[in-house]
């Protein structure tokens, strides 16, 4: 009887230890999500997960993608040498971004880029889906935009050093931090020529690191082939324009948005559900004849040496030349020309594609409205 | 039926048995679907919810004069005021959508909407893409905010 009394009193103890060890535990764990909760690498975290998610969706079933919302909210950062920025932004988190030289403010835009470019899928995953946009009231195709930042730039503190800021000189020459490629050789997988094309297996898994090395003899080859349907983007036809050319509302700080812009056209929607078919595929166009192979393209769109805008750096993956075409694949061509013609290929392109890009375009309506038909993110 | 034993289940096993199903189909199931219902938020309402948290924040932390900001919702979401609240609400099915409506308090300042004329059945702004202006105006004393439309 005692030791039966004895081993209840053992079990009671151990339970209540286990309790108190359990809440201790939740605790920490509690304090542990808060203290990570609102932190930036959180929210990217967050994003790079429903961009996965939203992909993968995609890929099971082009229904299911609407229902996986991107949870991707826009970061507000501030470039400044002791400004705040808090006249853009009331009320929210700014990240601040302290600098001296106009390196640094195309140091602090380049790695906007860059994480933004990287946060969406580098291009490599796709988010439209045909269901989502009929249901916003946006037709079949439409540009689909993520802001993945905000950049306000102190005119305060920064002054002159704004307008000498040349992100894309500094994405062309400057190494990654940590790695020994440049950020234009990191977003134009290898290529920091104006416009890298892949042949069709080397998108497609043949070849092992075809997603990371583009071959230029593969591009100059694909450029002949393509009967002057693909050409380097010409560099004096890019808009140029500095800053201080650019109207802003006189109460606040000048702003720029990255926004990472995908366009889904039919073929390339339907060549990337079924990308294990294209490799050494030939395709038809609509008269039947012998078209161009699939052709993969990215491109690196090259500026003037002052801050651009209008476009920066663009990627566009292109599938060209599927059979089948119906009108609609016609109108979603027009609209992807509409907004991505600009790193694109020009009029003789083929008609058939979707489009990947980053973008660094003023903060306004009427950038916005001209650029985007959906926005994606969380404002 | 037997158990691993070899043996029948006895009444208070079996009774056991439909107990633990009965409270997997009655609480385990439906307590899964509230909690996916309860962390999932569809991407329209994320963005309406963060778009009231800022026009709320713009409302109370403007000192003077105007301010502009972009909204950038999706289609027939709308801004408007209800008892000195700003909210925003889903009118795709003609009215608000109960469900698909967020709401912040303007402690601070009163507010003032003037619609876009777009809106079906209230005096409210589209939240895709259009720019407003916050005015910081005084009425009998209190302060007001009045938020339209920019023109172009």
């Amino acid at each position: 009887m005692k030791n039966k009394n004895f081993e209840k009193k053992g079990i009671a103890q151990t339970t209540v230890v286990g309790v108190i060890l359990l809440i201790i535990g939740v605790g920490i764990l509690l304090m542990f999500l808060y203290r990570i909760q609102y932190s930036e690498l959180a929210d990217t975290e967050v994003c790079r997960e429903s961009v996965t998610l939203r992909a993968a969706s995609l890929g099971a079933t082009y229904k299911f993608a609407e229902l996986v919302p991107l949870n991707c909210k826009t970061s507000k950062i501030c470039i400044t040498n002791g400004g705040d920025c808090k006249s853009n932004f009331p009320g929210e988190t700014i990240l601040t971004k302290k600098v001296k030289t106009s390196n640094d403010i195309s140091k602090a835009i380049a790695d906007q880029v860059l994480s933004c470019w990287d946060m969406m899928g580098q291009g490599r995953m796709t988010l439209v889906s045909e269901g989502l946009a009929p249901k916003l009231g946006f037709g079949s195709v439409g540009a689909h935009c993520t802001i993945c930042s905000r950049i306000a730039l102190d005119k305060e503190t920064l002054k002159t050093d704004m307008d000498k800021a040349d992100v894309y000189s500094y994405m062309a020459t400057r190494t990654v931090p940590g790695k020994d490629f440049t950020y234009a050789q990191y977003i134009a997988q290898g290529s920091p020529t104006g416009v890298a094309i892949t042949r069709p297996e080397q998108i497609t898994g043949d070849n092992p690191n075809s997603l990371y090395g583009v071959d230029k003899a593969a591009v100059d080859t694909a450029i002949a082939e393509s009967g002057g349907k693909l050409t380097r983007i010409p560099e004096e036809d890019k808009t140029k324009k500095a800053l201080s050319d650019i109207k802003f509302p006189e109460n606040k700080d000048p702003e720029l948005a990255v926004m990472y812009v995908q366009v889904a056209g039919k073929g390339l929607r339907a060549a990337l559900a079924n990308s294990a078919l294209l490799a050494g595929t030939v395709f038809l166009s609509p008269a039947g004849k012998v078209a161009t192979v699939a052709i993969s393209a990215v491109a690196f769109v090259v500026g003037a040496p002052v801050l651009l805008v209008g476009v920066v750096i663009g990627a566009i993956a292109v599938v060209g030349g599927v059979s089948a075409e119906t009108y609609f694949a016609y109108r979603n061509y027009d609209v992807s020309m509409g907004y991505c013609g600009d790193v694109s290929f020009g009029t003789g392109a083929d008609k058939d594609f979707g489009c990947n890009a980053v973008r660094i375009v003023p903060y306004n309506l009427e950038n916005l409205k001209s650029q985007c038909t959906v926005i994606e993110s969380v404002p | 039926m037997m158990n691993k034993k070899g043996q029948a289940y006895t009444n208070e096993e079996l009774v056991k048995i439909v107990l633990a199903v009965l409270a997997i189909i009655a609480i385990l199931i439906p307590l899964g679907y509230k909690m996916y219902q309860g962390l999932y938020v569809p991407q329209d309402v994320l963005q309406a919810r963060e778009t009231v948290k800022q026009v709320s924040s713009m409302v109370n932390s403007m000192k003077s004069g105007t301010q502009t900001m972009v909204l950038t919702g999706q289609k027939n979401w709308f801004l408007y005021t209800e008892t000195n609240q700003i909210c925003a609400c889903d009118f795709t099915k003609g009215t608000c959508d109960p469900n698909r409506k967020r709401c912040l308090e303007s402690k601070e300042r009163g507010i003032e909407i003037i619609g876009d004329k777009t809106s079906p059945d209230i005096n409210g702004i589209s939240l895709y893409l259009t720019e407003i202006t916050f005015t910081l105006t005084e009425k009998d004393g209190k302060e007001i905010v009045k938020i339209e439309k920019k023109s172009a």
